[in-house]
Order: structure tokens, then sequence, then C-alpha cells
């Protein structure tokens, strides 16, 4: 789906007027300007119009030819947007929705504690309305927020659909919860409205990053849109920069391996890397691979070990459902992830990813996988960067392995924030509910909401990731770092049971990294559990939902230019 | 003439003032005038528990796309019984339970005790030691979970404090090392609700009956056999209700070991009330989860009907006593006999 060419028009009437910049042209020269262009081609009628209609937009704002969006500071240009884009469809189908009366006063939006803030947060300075706040103001529909957190969103929602909850017209799940989801009735199918109103997700300007199997992995299952998708939790390679740019280190490693030093790019160079620098009784101790080890959010850095194991894709089920991880990379794996243990900090099978962010901070971290706002939030927090060493921060893609010759690199994603409409909620919401997603998760509104600091949605759009508030925000090693991950990034596991499947993985995981079985064992019992799930839920459907995850693995995985290093 | 006190002050109700009912009798206007408070309290007490049972006959799950009012669909008898018996995870978390409950109420009773002892007589300052005793049964359990959370941490205070005591560095893994987990929810379980036992025990010995204990000093008994020999017994009914009612508490423990370790590490903390919830709540097995509950209940009235023999039998003999007009007795023992002293 192609923006229309009046956007890319408006861009470029963007990239020179933003008349709250006031930077490159002034108002009055442009006012002057358009004056003198209506008279040069002698149509002084169609010039007065044109001439009005721009002076109703600067009055409010707004640059001529755009509808909509968030004014008041430097560079607000970028994120307004046109009648022709899908923010501009959705809000004019709010507004004749209000008209016809079939739209509410108020929408009530479930959200996660730390997301809520970047809808309510009026950001950056000179702004003049946040974004529930914008909402309001272009379609007099108010938002009210019930707020929920990762660890009990889960369990809330479950009971909402067995109790057909419809006080609230808006879920927030995470990526792995659609199947289940889905499944409960929960999750109304958005289809008919992403035909009706067009939005630009598969659009390669305007659309997600990794093209059209993100948008099957950020929104589908089964085939059917259910989400809009509001996060990137696609994982990054974080790295202590001054480490590994340290002339020292860099001598002593090349004496010791006989390599130079540099950010891993296979496994067994993390190992390496991660046990060179490995210096725990250091009166500064600092851990070669401080990894999330802990349950719910270790399992991640298996997931990571595993997906890489096969050119072009290694995913957890075989095409007929059955569990593909009491083998050859699901051992390795297994026995790859109980290793880096040694080169973590004490404690961190009880650590969070809050944690993992500290040890980056103060300096004890030399790397390990994350999430991509690890260099937006660390440097320079208080509570984080207890040492001063989030300015050294720097992402990267996920190591990988060599199958077949060639580096495979993929990342796991970790949650995700998306929400969707809720359908036990008023029927008479959903349109609007379904609307509302569309607007604030476009291209234009999503990197404006992304660039907030207030929250942790991250960005995702092709366009998000060449923003300057958002690369400020994030810093541009991260973004050029997803520019590389997103269309890498395997699918996780969202068929029905998801829940239950994830769980057994992490409980045996755990198991193993605290001695209580060998990895042989631990993928032993995720196959028999697995199965076990698999056959009780019905062996033909969850077949045909994991063929269709096989659909939202992206094409690249090959990671073209860097070479590996052969192993010592 | 003295008149008696019902004479003096009870009137009898004048008759035709209340409201005839059409004739019906007292008892059947009472049983009417209630019935609508019976029937909500019903409910609410019986319609879980049919719902429940109902559940544990099927295999619903909400993520199965029909309401609960289909679950029917589902119905396979016993099955979810017979899984629920064969599974290993559920008879190991059943027996942590079971541990858990022994040694946290036993730990609670034995330190509450000492401490209601200690609290019996008066001294400056107990009405606010008391009280500072009292805290920790105050704090939401949400909130001493995350204390001990961090508590507990490697490099936490305990840890820390630890290696000054002892002049080398302790990094023990008191949440991370799965023969620890389940003793460190303990500990927080401990020292939380040991107040609760405490304040028990205390209204308990304070409300001894001062006569016999007065009795048993002038007659020569040492504070061992007094509280041996008079104390426990008198006390008994009091402690076995609060070990009764601790153990009931405890057996249902989930904030202490959810919040330290959510059960793990793998499942090495996972009580019975966690499993319950992974099943139900992650899991989404409602109608399995369901069936485990039962029976989880069933042998929770089972073990608690055993519990309660000694009160009621306690209480036989006292009615017993009572009605040969004897002074109810410490359990029946004679302690100045057993003091060595004749009483």
């Amino acid at each position: 789906m192609q923006e229309e060419n009046s956007i890319t028009e408006s861009e470029a009437v963007e990239a020179t007027s933003d008349p709250a910049s006031g930077s490159s042209l002034s108002r009055g020269k442009f006012l002057a300007g358009a004056a003198v262009a209506g008279l040069a081609v002698g149509a002084p009628g169609v010039a007065k119009a044109a001439s009005g209609r721009r002076n109703a937009a600067l009055a409010k704002g707004l640059m001529p030819g755009m509808i909509g969006g968030p004014t008041g500071f430097p560079g607000a240009g970028r994120y307004q947007y046109p009648a022709n884009s899908e923010e501009g469809r959705a809000i004019q189908g709010l507004k004749a929705l209000r008209k016809a009366g079939k739209a509410p006063g108020t929408l009530v939006v479930q959200a996660l504690d730390f997301a809520r803030p970047q809808f309510l947060n009026t950001f950056p300075k000179g702004a003049t309305a946040s974004i529930a706040g914008i909402f309001e103001r272009e379609t007099g529909i108010k938002l009210k927020f019930i707020e929920t957190s990762p660890a009990t969103e889960y369990a809330t929602n479950i009971r909402n659909a067995s109790t057909k909850n419809g006080s609230f017209d808006i879920v927030t799940g995470a990526i792995e919860d659609t199947g289940d989801y889905a499944n409960s009735g929960l999750l109304l199918p958005l289809d008919g409205f992403v035909a009706k109103y067009r939005p630009s997700w598969n659009d390669p300007k305007y659309g997600y990053a990794g093209g059209r199997s993100t948008v099957n992995l950020f929104t589908k299952y089964e085939g059917e849109t259910y989400w809009v998708a509001f996060d990137n939790d696609t994982q990054v390679y974080a790295y202590r920069s001054d480490l590994f740019n340290n002339p020292t280190e860099k001598a002593n490693y090349e004496d010791k391996y006989g390599q130079p030093l540099r950010v891993p790019v296979t496994w067994d160079e993390q190992a390496r890397v991660a046990a060179f620098f490995h210096r725990p009784d250091a009166p500064k101790p600092l851990y070669g691979s401080v990894e999330r080890k802990g349950p719910f959010w270790g399992k991640v850095n298996w997931q990571h070990r595993f997906l890489c194991s096969a050119d072009p894709n290694q995913y957890y089920f075989k095409p007929d459902g059955s569990a593909n991880v009491n083998n050859k990379a699901g051992i390795r794996a297994a026995t790859e992830h109980l290793r880096s243990l040694q080169w973590s900090e004490p404690g961190a099978l009880s650590k969070d990813y809050i944690g993992q962010y500290q040890l980056y901070g103060d300096g004890s971290g030399v790397q390990g996988g994350t999430f991509p706002n690890v260099t937006k939030l660390v440097p320079g927090d208080p509570a984080l960067d207890k040492g001063g060493f989030g300015k050294f921060l720097r992402s990267d893609v996920m190591p990988g392995r060599i199958v077949n010759g060639k580096l495979i690199r993929r990342s796991a994603i970790h949650y995700n924030i998306s929400y969707g409409v809720n359908r036990f909620s008023p029927k008479k919401n959903h349109e609007a509910a379904y609307l509302f997603l569309q607007w604030v998760g476009g291209a234009r509104m999503f990197t404006y909401l992304t660039a907030n600091p207030a929250g942790f949605q991250d960005p995702h759009h092709t366009r998000s990731l060449s923003d300057p508030l958002v690369i400020a925000g994030y810093k541009a090693t991260t973004i050029n770092a997803l520019k590389q991950i997103i269309p890498r990034t395997a699918p996780p596991i969202t068929i029905r049971g998801a829940g239950e499947y994830n769980a057994a993985l992490d409980e045996e995981l755990q198991k193993m990294l605290t001695k209580q079985q060998t990895p042989e064992k631990a993928m032993a019992n995720v196959e028999q559990r697995w199965n076990k799930i698999t056959d009780r839920l019905g062996k033909k459907k969850q077949a045909a939902a994991v063929v269709q995850s096989y659909r939202s693995f992206p094409p690249k995985g090959v990671y073209g230019p860097t070479k590996p290093l052969k192993n010592p | 003439m003295e008149k008696s006190v019902d004479e003096h002050n009870v009137r009898q109700a004048p008759k035709g003032r209340l409201p005839n009912f059409g004739g019906r009798s007292e008892k059947s206007v009472a049983a009417l005038l209630t019935a609508p408070g019976q029937l909500v309290m019903l409910f609410i007490v019986l319609f879980p528990a049919v719902l429940a049972i109902y559940l544990g006959f099927t295999a619903w799950s909400p993520t199965s796309g029909s309401d609960v009012w289909h679950a029917y669909e589902y119905w396979h008898w016993f099955d979810g019984y017979w899984e629920a018996l064969n599974d290993g995870s559920f008879w190991a978390a059943l027996w942590r339970t079971v541990i858990f409950t022994v040694v946290a109420v036993g730990m609670e009773f034995l330190i509450g005790f000492v401490l209601a002892m200690l609290f019996l007589k008066q001294f400056p300052g107990r009405g606010v030691l008391t009280l500072f005793f009292l805290l920790p049964m105050m704090v939401v359990p949400a909130v001493s979970g995350f204390v001990f959370y961090m508590i507990f941490q490697v490099d936490g205070p305990l840890n820390q404090g630890l290696s000054l005591l002892l002049g080398r560095d302790i990094t023990i893994l008191w949440l991370e090392n799965p023969s620890l987990a389940l003793w460190s929810a303990m500990v927080v379980d401990i020292w939380q609700w040991t107040p609760l036992m405490f304040l028990i025990l205390l209204s308990g010995l304070v409300a001894l009956p001062e006569d016999q204990m007065n009795q048993a000093r002038i007659l020569g008994a040492n504070s061992w056999h007094q509280f041996r020999y008079l104390i426990l017994p008198m006390m008994k009914p009091i402690i076995l209700i609060a070990l009764i009612i601790r153990a009931i508490e405890v057996f249902k423990v989930f904030d202490a070991p959810y919040l330290l370790t959510q059960g793990g590490p793998g499942d090495a903390s996972t009580t019975i009330s966690i499993w319950m919830y992974r099943e139900v709540i992650v899991n989404s097995r409602w109608g399995f989860g369901s069936a485990a509950a039962l029976i989880v209940l069933i042998l929770v009235t089972i073990a608690g009907a055993f519990a309660v023999r000694p009160i009621e039998a306690g209480q036989e003999s006292t009615l017993e006593e009572l009605e040969r007009g004897d002074t109810p007795s410490a359990g029946g023992v004679d302690p100045f006999a057993k003091a060595g002293t004749e009483a």
C-alpha cells in the first residue's frame, strides 16, 4: 500500500517550511511567496482560497496542507499530517462518526503503567498539548486510561475475556498473547477497518521497518489482523564502547586470541570476549556477559542462540505442530545459555532488565542482549547511570552462527506492547477505537509518541528511525542497529497457549541454570511439555497456527557485510 | 419482699403489637424475614463452589473460544482429577506447601509463645514494644515481599551484614539457590505473621486464672512446673486454635514465595497456591485448576478434621467436668501433685 503523491509533496513543503521552527522560511515570507505564486499563475480566486486554507492552518500552528498533529515546537511539522494520510483518514473518519452519532464521547484505553505517560506527557518544550490532548482537540473525544502492568496484564485480560468485560474499548497486550486473546474472543478482528481506512503499515516510507513480514509479525494471527503495534522490543546487543576501543584491551585480546577485539558477531566469539573481560575480583568488578537470566526475562537469551541455528529459519515448532527444541540447536543454545552464567554478575538469576541497565550504568557490564531503549534510558539517569558509564553504551546486531558458510544473526522479540479493540466493548465504539489506534499508531504520530522520553514504547516505523527527536533519544547507534535488526527478527511463540509454552520453557531453563538439570534434560522436558500442550489444544489447529507463524519470518537472516573470524 | 431480677427488668413483649403475617407462626415469619439474606449468603458461598465443581469436570479454558456457560462442551468427567493426581508437579507443590506450613507455623508458634511469655509481666516500655512487635503484621504483604526481595539480593544487606560479621565476602544466593529459596520465603512469612501468634497467645496467657497461678506459686511450684503443668495445659485450646488458624492461612501462602522468586528457581519454591495460579492464570487451564483445587480442598478438610479433634475432645471433657460439678482442670492434670507438692 503506497501513500499517495500528495503526501510526498507535503513532506517536501514540510522540509522547508515548518512554521514552528522559523528557521528556513518565515511565516510572512511564506505567505508573500504564496501570494506571488498565486498571482503568477494568474488565478487570483484560487490563490485566495488556497491562501485562506493556509492561513487557517497556520493559525492553528499547522503547516499548509496539514490537517492536524502536534504544534508549538521547532520541528512539529514533521509529525503533522495531511488529509490523505493514515492519520488524516483516521481523524476524518472519527469526525464523520462523531457527526453521525456513532462515536463515543470517551474512549477507554487499557495501557501499561510505563506506556501511559507517553500519551499524557506534553513533549517537547513548547508543545501545546499531549497526544491525548491533540486527539481531544481534533475529534472532541476524550481518552480515559486504565492501567495495567506486564506482570498482570495477561491474567487481567484472560479474566476480562472470560467475563466478557466490555468496560474498556482498547486492549493492551504483549505480542506473545496474540493467539490466546484472539481465541478467547477478546480481540476484535480489524481487517474490515484496515481495508476501509488503509493504514500505511506496508508502505516502504511510512510503514513498519521490516516491511510485510514485520507487519505480519506485529499485527496478525492466523492471517487476520488483531493488533496495532506500539512498540519494538526486538532485542539489540548492547556493549560498552570504551572497553572495545581501549588500545590496551585491544592489544591484550589480540595477544591472547590472535584476533582483533571487536563487538562479537558469533556466539563463539561472544563467549571469548566475555571470558576475556570477566574480572569479578577487580576493584571495580567487570562482568563479561550481563545477559538477563532470571525468570520471565532470561529465556530470550536462549532464544537468540537458538534462532540463528538454521539457514534461513530455525523455529520452535515443526510444521506438524510438534516441538522442535530437543535437538542439536536447542541443546547447544541451552548449553551456551548455561555457560554464559559464569560471566554474569552474582545474583543474575533474580535480576530483571532494570538490574541489567544498572550494571551498564555503573560500569560493571561489558555486553549483552537487551531492549532497544537501553541507550535512551541509561545515560544520565540518576538511578541507572550511577557510574556515568551510560554514555559509552552502544548497540549492535545480535551475534549469530555460521550455517552453510553463511553468518545467520537473528534477534528474538520480547513482549512488544500492542493494542487491539475489545470485542466486548459497546459495538458502536469499535470503529472509533480502531481509528484512534490507526491515528496514534501512524508513522507521524507514533514517531512523535516514541520520541517522548516519558514511556517505554519503542519505534518500529521506517520514518521513526530517521527522525531527529527519536535519534536524539535513542542515539544513532541503536537506531542504526535497529535498521538491521528489525528485518531479521524471528517471530516469537504467538499461537494459542503461548503463555503456557513460554512458561514451560522458562521453568525448564531456570532449573537448568540452577543446576537442577542438564541442558539435554531441559530440552527433553521442554519438548515433552510442549507436545503435551499441543496435543491438549488440538495438534491440527496448532499446526495450522505454526505454519502461519512461519510467514512472519523475515526473509533476511543472513548478515551480509561482516565476515566472521575463524575460531582460534 | 425482694423482687427477682426478672421481675424488675424484663418485660414481656406486648401481645398483638407485632404484625400478624396472615396468622403464620413466629418461626415461619422469622424464616421469611431472614430468607433474602440467607439466599444471598447461600449464593455467595454456594455459587463459586458449584461452578468450581462443574468446571472441574471439564477441560474448559477462556482461550477455548466459548464462554464459561458452554464449558459442558468440554466435559471429560474425571480426567482433570486423574491428571492432577498423576501430575508429579502437583504432588511436589503440595509437599513443599506442607513443609512450608509445618516449619513456618512451628517457628511462628515458638517465637510467638516465647515473646508472649516475656510480655506477660509488666515492664517499662511494654506497650511501645508490643506495638513494635505487631508492626510486621500491619505491613502490606506486597511491601514486605519486596523489602525481603531486596534484603535477600546477593549484594543485599543480609549478605553484607554477614560479610561484616564474619570478616570475609559472603555471597549466599538466598533466592537463586533451589535449596534455599523456599526457606527464604518462610523467613518472610515467619517475620510477618509471628506477631499474630504472639497476639493470640498473649491474650490467652493474660486471661489465665490468676488464683490458680498464685496458688501454684504459694505451694512451691517452680517456673518450669507452672509452665509445664499449668500454663501449657490451660493454654492448649488457644494454642490449637492459633495453630489451626495459621496453618490454614499458611497453607494458602502465595505472596512471599511469589514476590521473592515467582515460585522458582524452576519450581523450587512453588507452593500449591503458586501452582494453581500458574495452571489457572498463566496456562489458562480453568477446568484442570478447578479439579486440582477440589482435590486440595478435600485433603485439607480431612487434615483439618483431624486437627480439630483435640479441641473437641477438650471441650467434651470440660463439659463432663462441669456436669460433675468439678472445676475444669488443666487438661485433667494435677499440677501440684506433679510439682511434688500436696494440693
